[in-house]
């Protein structure tokens, strides 16, 4: 049970990595196309991005107790 | 609004083609033409499932739970009263045992006391008993006495008269004197189982 | 992302035997098919194979539960420890989640492990169809908790839920850096929830849907080996299929703990 637990675990922080990154680099786009400002939005919030992500990682590794 | 941002990029992600028909190399869940019904009936059936559980299922379930822990706490309780009744009927034993020893211990008291008293009394009217007859004996003993004493009396009388007699009928010596009182007396001697 | 990366593997692979005799194509398992068309105001309502299989899933799920409680008593039998076990798995992470207030939103948490657990699981039946392998029910579901927690947190704390997003104890200097990472943090809350199970169930069933024509075309001396990988990836799919079904639950349960405590 172990190592499913700690892959599940780890196909669960890939993915929040990924998708913080993709709602960064969705709004940066958005933002862009807005103020006509390509690409300084999208690459300001692709960092946000990468940044929320490790953020979201963190907290899932701490939140996720392991399945009794 | 989130999934709309992020279905373009899933796309171009997967290689899929981004003209909205199902390519055959990318993935057909990105079909948006499918969208609308899945995500209308994923609600209704959702909210449906909800009601029917909600209804049918959860209350059972947690009706049998409360059910099984009122009676895991109903049997505690049983078991707990049993348990003063048990020490109740137990105090109760030990009160009367104690009271039966005490009324064995009582009644044992009681005869010891007559039995001592029965002896006692059983020797004392021995005893008077035996004083009584002994003293009738005694009293018989005196009488006898007595009554041989008188006898030796008379019988000394007697001899004193019949040695009168012979002193009087021939004039003795001294000697003679002395031989006519044990004659006498040898008489007397021979007289005595009469006189009994 | 390792799943999406299994998927891509599996596509290669779908090009690469395209060319040979019998046609693999495992991605049409994902195939929605309308089986009755409806409209309602140019809205497509259509009830495909999806739609279908999903509401096979939710009435097995029902049924199962109905039978294991067809005479209820206190001293269960197999089918009812097993449900009341389930029952008691989802009581125990609400509570352990959300603490006592969590009771409220029971039903819906109870009902939600369900739905995705016998999706997962009724889609390893050959020729099933797998709902929560479309990223739009799984999309359905985590907008769902993700709109719910959010007006729940408005509702409970008005317009100071707005407070969720300004990480206290920071420098206001921090701020413009901050709340939009925190906004971006949330936002893909839903997205991970939904990503995470469509591309596992995909992932998977594609898998098994490889190694499972391999056995079907495969002479009988070659075929021993991909059937044995079948056997063993199903037993991991049901594996997962669990996990998945509960780590969608729990972080409901942290979404909807957030929004009435805003930790």
């Amino acid at each position: 049970m172990q190592p499913h637990s700690g892959m599940s675990l780890a196909l669960r922080l890939g993915v929040e990595l990924v998708t913080a990154v993709l709602i960064g680099v969705a709004i940066g786009y958005m933002l862009d196309r807005f103020f006509a400002s390509t690409p300084w939005m999208i690459a300001l919030f692709s960092l946000f991005g990468v940044i929320a992500g490790f953020r979201n990682m963190y907290r899932a590794a701490s939140s996720i107790p392991p399945m009794p | 609004m989130i999934e709309a941002l992020l279905i373009p990029i899933a796309q171009a992600a997967t290689g899929g083609a981004t003209d909205g028909h199902p390519p055959s190399s990318g993935l057909p869940q990105f079909d948006t033409s499918t969208f609308s019904s899945q995500t209308f009936w994923s609600i209704v059936s959702f909210l449906i499932l909800v009601a029917l559980l909600n209804k049918y299922v959860i209350p059972a379930i947690r009706n049998i739970l409360d059910a099984r822990s009122k009676s895991i706490q109903e049997d505690i309780n049983g078991a707990k009263q049993s348990r003063v009744d048990a020490d109740k009927a137990l105090a109760e034993y030990r009160r009367l045992i104690s009271t039966a020893r005490e009324s064995a211990a009582q009644i044992m008291d009681e005869t010891r006391r007559e039995a001592i008293a029965y002896r006692d009394n059983a020797l004392k009217t021995l005893e008077e008993e035996s004083a009584r007859k002994k003293a009738v004996v005694m009293e018989e003993i005196e009488q006898s006495k007595r009554a041989a004493m008188q006898e030796i009396a008379t019988h000394a009388v007697e001899i004193a008269l019949l040695a009168t007699e012979k002193l009087l009928a021939k004039s003795v010596t001294a000697a003679d004197a002395n031989q006519m009182v044990d004659e006498a007396i040898r008489q007397m001697g021979q007289q005595r189982p009469i006189i009994h | 992302m390792f799943a999406l990366t299994a998927t891509a593997a599996a596509t290669t692979a779908v090009h690469a035997a395209a060319s040979s005799a019998p046609k693999m194509d495992p991605l049409h398992h994902f195939q929605v098919i309308k089986i009755i068309p409806i409209s309602l105001f140019g809205i497509d309502l259509s009830i495909s194979n999806s739609v279908l299989w999903m509401w096979i899933a939710m009435a097995l799920a029902f049924f199962c539960f109905r039978f294991a409680l067809r005479q209820p008593s206190i001293v269960p039998g197999r089918a009812q420890s097993l449900a009341e076990a389930g029952f008691q798995f989802i009581d125990d992470i609400v509570n352990e989640t959300i603490g006592h207030d969590g009771k409220q939103f029971f039903p819906y948490i109870f009902t939600l492990f369900f739905t995705i657990l016998f999706c997962n699981l009724t889609g390893l039946i050959p020729g099933s169809f797998t709902a929560t392998s479309q990223i739009i029910v799984t999309g359905t579901f985590a907008m769902g908790v993700f709109i719910f927690s959010t007006l729940l947190g408005f509702y409970r704390h008005g317009a100071h839920f707005l407070h969720f997003f300004v990480p206290s104890g920071l420098p206001i200097a921090l701020l413009p850096l901050m709340v939009p990472i925190e906004i971006i943090s949330y936002l893909a809350r839903p997205v991970s929830l939904s990503v995470r199970l469509f591309a596992n169930m995909t992932a998977g069933h594609t898998l098994l849907a490889v190694l499972f024509f391999f056995t079907a075309t495969l002479p009988w001396f070659g075929a021993w080996l991909p059937f044995g990988f079948t056997v063993i990836f199903t037993g991991v799919e049901i594996f997962i299929g669990l996990i998945q079904a509960y780590i969608f639950t729990i972080l409901t349960c942290v979404y909807i703990n957030d929004a009435l405590h805003m930790h």
